[in-house]
């Protein structure tokens, strides 16, 4: 029942790989940008976090409606594992941005819609666990899990769009004012290459840490029932 | 020409949180897994002496 | 749907809304609470951003939808809390009519609750700091942003209230999810003080509106899961 899967083990392994992979290609393959030097390479772990934050975002809601549809506890399970690895993602996405922007912007944070919407994310998950820790009847417990995990989704996009659209109407006042605010600088080939190895090597760290973390979801339930069986 | 900012020490404060945070997340998956087990262990045992 | 069905939807809807009401106007708990919390939430606001005349007018759309944020937030607890405290929750479902009618009864009964918040709040802001909030632009705001915040409110507050923290669980849950509604609300209304053209404020009313579609629909497909006991 415990032993894990042998596609697991060498999911692993990928992952590892993949990670040190990664770091190689940014520290000696991604060439140094010319103005902003070297913290420009953690803007490869920004994205490639942000993005696997967003990706558990939505694998979150599809849990939900996927709960809610077939009531099987497995897609809360799913749903709660999600929830926190897109939590931990999401953290570091926000804590590099805000590395990132420091030496270039001379500010440690930005208003602009990408860090912002991040920021609110971040703060969806977060209500999300609070909600689930209120709650003590599991099916009750998985079912508003299922709910609030669907309006954030869908709260996300127009979040953004609105303060997209009021950030062009206001741009950044807080720190520089230059419109690059959003982060721009061209990319080179090599820059590009860097760029989508890392998103692909982090959705793969993302997919294995899932898989692992749904195995120990089980597990919890598992002890829960035989601690309800035990009690009666 | 001036060459790029010399930022090496925020490059390795963003990878310090890259890998520091996830190795934080990491140890506690294993350490609740390794708690979780153990507790599986013991209602076995109780369930089955019953 | 029979033919009988539709009246009886909406007469079940009107039931529930004038149940709300009528307890509301007896007690006038929630009413009050809700305002006298408004007026201390200007007053504060009066004192922690000492503005000059012209920093104001930049200010009070701002000022006006974080004051009906909160408002709003004590009243949907409270009619949901007093819901779930007397029972009456079980009895309106086990009456024999569409699951939906409790939750757009609430949503309704909330609305007119926070309009009415909103009836006092601004006649008394436009006393106070001189200002002319009677505007029709500026009322459709109002009446649009709490629409759609007593929607999702209404939804987020069943769940809220039958957890442990009910009390401060609400806004945690709600605000998050109705910022794009607030940052429109604002905007649009902002848009209307300074009397700006109407292709400036479009973008936002487009805004409002589309979030309250989107959030209308989706709370009627998923009301039932937050009822269901």
């Amino acid at each position: 029942m415990d032993a894990k899967p042998r596609l697991l083990k060498v999911l692993d392994v990928a992952s590892i790989a993949l990670v040190v992979a990664t770091t190689l290609l940014v520290l000696f393959y991604a060439p140094m940008e010319r103005v902003m030097g070297a913290v420009q390479k953690v803007f490869y772990f920004h994205v490639a976090h942000a993005w696997v934050g967003m990706l558990s975002f939505i694998v979150a809601a599809v849990a939900g409606i996927a709960y809610l549809r077939t009531k099987n506890m497995r897609w809360d399970i799913v749903g709660l594992a999600t929830v926190e690895l897109g939590m931990v993602f999401m953290l570091i996405a926000l804590v590099t941005g805000s590395i990132w922007a420091r030496p270039i912007w001379n500010t440690w944070w930005t208003w602009d819609p990408r860090l912002t919407t991040v920021t609110i994310m971040e703060l969806i998950y977060a209500a999300y666990l609070m909600l689930r820790q209120g709650i003590e009847d599991p099916e009750r417990r998985a079912r508003f899990g299922a709910v609030y995990a669907i309006l954030g989704a869908v709260s996300v996009p127009l979040t953004f769009f609105s303060i997209r659209i009021f950030r062009t109407i206001h741009p950044v006042v807080i720190g520089n004012s230059v419109p690059g605010a959003e982060g721009g600088f061209d990319m080179t080939p090599k820059m590009l290459q860097v760029f989508f190895f890392g998103l692909i090597a982090y959705t793969v760290v993302y997919f294995d840490l899932l898989w692992h973390r749904i195995r120990m979801g089980r597990l919890a339930e598992r002890v829960e029932q035989l601690k309800l069986r035990l009690s009666q | 020409m001036e060459g790029p900012a010399n930022t090496i020490t925020y490059l390795i404060g963003g990878l310090a949180v890259v890998f520091g945070v996830m190795a934080v997340y990491l140890v506690s998956l294993v350490s609740r897994w390794r708690n979780l087990r153990q507790d599986e262990e013991v209602l076995q045992k109780l369930d089955t002496k019953q | 749907m029979n033919a009988g069905a539709a009246p009886r939807y909406f007469s079940a809807l009107w039931a529930v809304i004038w149940k709300d009401l009528a307890a509301e106007w007896r007690s006038r708990e929630l009413l009050s609470s809700m305002l006298v919390f408004a007026l201390l939430v200007i007053l504060i606001f009066n004192f922690a951003l000492e503005l000059d005349a012209l920093a104001r007018q930049n200010v009070t759309s701002g000022v006006l939808w974080v004051t009906f944020a909160f408002a709003g937030t004590l009243g949907l607890n409270r009619s949901m809390a007093v819901e779930k405290d007397r029972g009456c929750l079980d009895g309106l479902l086990l009456a024999p009519v569409d699951r939906s009618v409790i939750f757009f009864g609430k949503s309704l009964a909330n609305l007119v609750f926070m309009l009415a918040v909103a009836a006092i709040v601004l006649p008394v802001y436009s006393l106070l700091y001189n200002v002319n909030l009677f505007q029709p632009g500026l009322l459709l705001v109002v009446f649009l942003g709490s629409l759609g915040y007593v929607t999702v409110g209404t939804l987020l507050a069943s769940m809220a209230v039958q957890a442990r923290t009910r009390d401060i669980l609400l806004p945690i849950l709600l605000f998050p999810v109705v910022i794009p509604l607030l940052v429109a609300a604002v905007k649009a209304s902002a848009g209307f003080l300074q009397a700006l053209p109407l292709e400036d404020i479009r973008p936002w009313l487009n805004l409002l509106v589309v979030y309250d579609v989107i959030f209308i629909a989706v709370a009627f497909m998923v009301f039932d899961f937050v009822v269901e006991e």
